[in-house]
């Protein structure tokens, strides 16, 4: 496909490599709109494209993510974090304030980053990574089903 | 990928050890200094995250496409910074032999900042995508 360019990286990335806590973790995917393309849609025409393209990930991270009371699980989502004229950007994350306000988290911190970054006792560490990984492909054919969707077809690949 | 950067971490001080996961009992973790520099002892793990083999009827084939994480861990925050920066200088857009692999090529992922109150550590993580063949 020749017009979008998709990346993936780490949520906050090199340029804001501390966390604070209540900060969520996960990673974003970055579809940039590339050649004519960019004459004819703007990134607030793919975001909800992104966001549809993800639900892979965001399947397979809910089913890989382990489970013990449900609260960080609960907090696996997908969020639009930036649109620009030829630019979206969604994330799927997980944690942040809503697990450190779960009833379910007793202790009321963010351990999710904890999870994703050294696993537990019964899964291994990357649970959201991989998930994005092993979905990339199915991720960048439902951003070009989508784009062709919005053109109808009018521009080839 | 291990003995590469045991071979070419030049750190100081040296970190205590280089290995796979999990941190060995009190490795870089208890508050330990180094003597001649006086600085706290350290520790790195290295893990792999995600691999998916690429295969090819054309192009290249048998490359591993994975994520790679490495852990630096120390009590001092900004010694484990150090170390991840000098690991990261290693190995993002680096190609070529690094162990028992040619890397073809190495991108960097993300950073992250943990730290463990319970062993009273910081974990400064890079994740690299590298794809890579067995030499």
């Amino acid at each position: 496909m020749a017009y979008t360019r998709t990346t993936v990286g780490g949520i906050g990335g090199t340029k804001f490599p501390s966390r604070t806590p209540g900060d969520p973790t996960g990673l974003s995917i970055n579809s940039f709109l590339i050649g004519k393309i960019k004459e004819v849609l703007s990134g607030e025409q793919v975001a909800p494209i992104l966001l549809w393209a993800m639900e892979p990930a965001y399947e397979q991270a809910k089913a890989d993510w382990p489970v013990v009371t449900g609260a960080s699980s609960d907090t696996i989502r997908l969020e639009t974090d930036e649109i620009e004229a030829n630019f979206a950007r969604v994330s799927l994350r997980v944690g942040g304030e809503q697990l450190m306000q779960d009833p379910r988290n007793k202790k009321g911190i963010d351990y999710a980053p904890f999870v994703e970054f050294n696993g537990t006792s019964k899964t291994p560490p990357g649970t959201i990574t991989h998930a994005v990984i092993i979905t990339q492909d199915e991720v960048k054919e439902r951003i070009k089903l989508g784009l062709q969707a919005l053109l109808g077809g009018a521009i080839g690949g | 990928m291990i003995q590469y950067l045991r071979a070419n971490l030049t750190l100081d001080p040296i970190p205590e050890g280089v290995g796979p996961v999990p941190l060995p009992p009190g490795a870089g973790a208890a508050k330990v200094r180094d003597n001649a520099s006086n600085r706290f002892k350290s520790y790195i793990t290295v893990q792999e995250i995600s691999a998916k083999d690429l295969f090819s009827l054309t192009g290249p084939s048998n490359y591993v496409d994975s994520i790679m994480q490495i852990n630096c861990w120390c009590a001092d925050r900004e010694e484990a910074h150090r170390m991840r920066t000098r690991v990261k200088a290693l190995l993002i857009n680096h190609s070529g032999a690094v162990g028992s692999l040619n890397i073809d090529g190495s991108e960097h992922v993300l950073d992250a900042v943990l730290y463990d109150s319970d062993r009273e550590v910081h974990q400064s993580i890079v994740r690299i995508h590298m794809a890579w063949t067995l030499a």
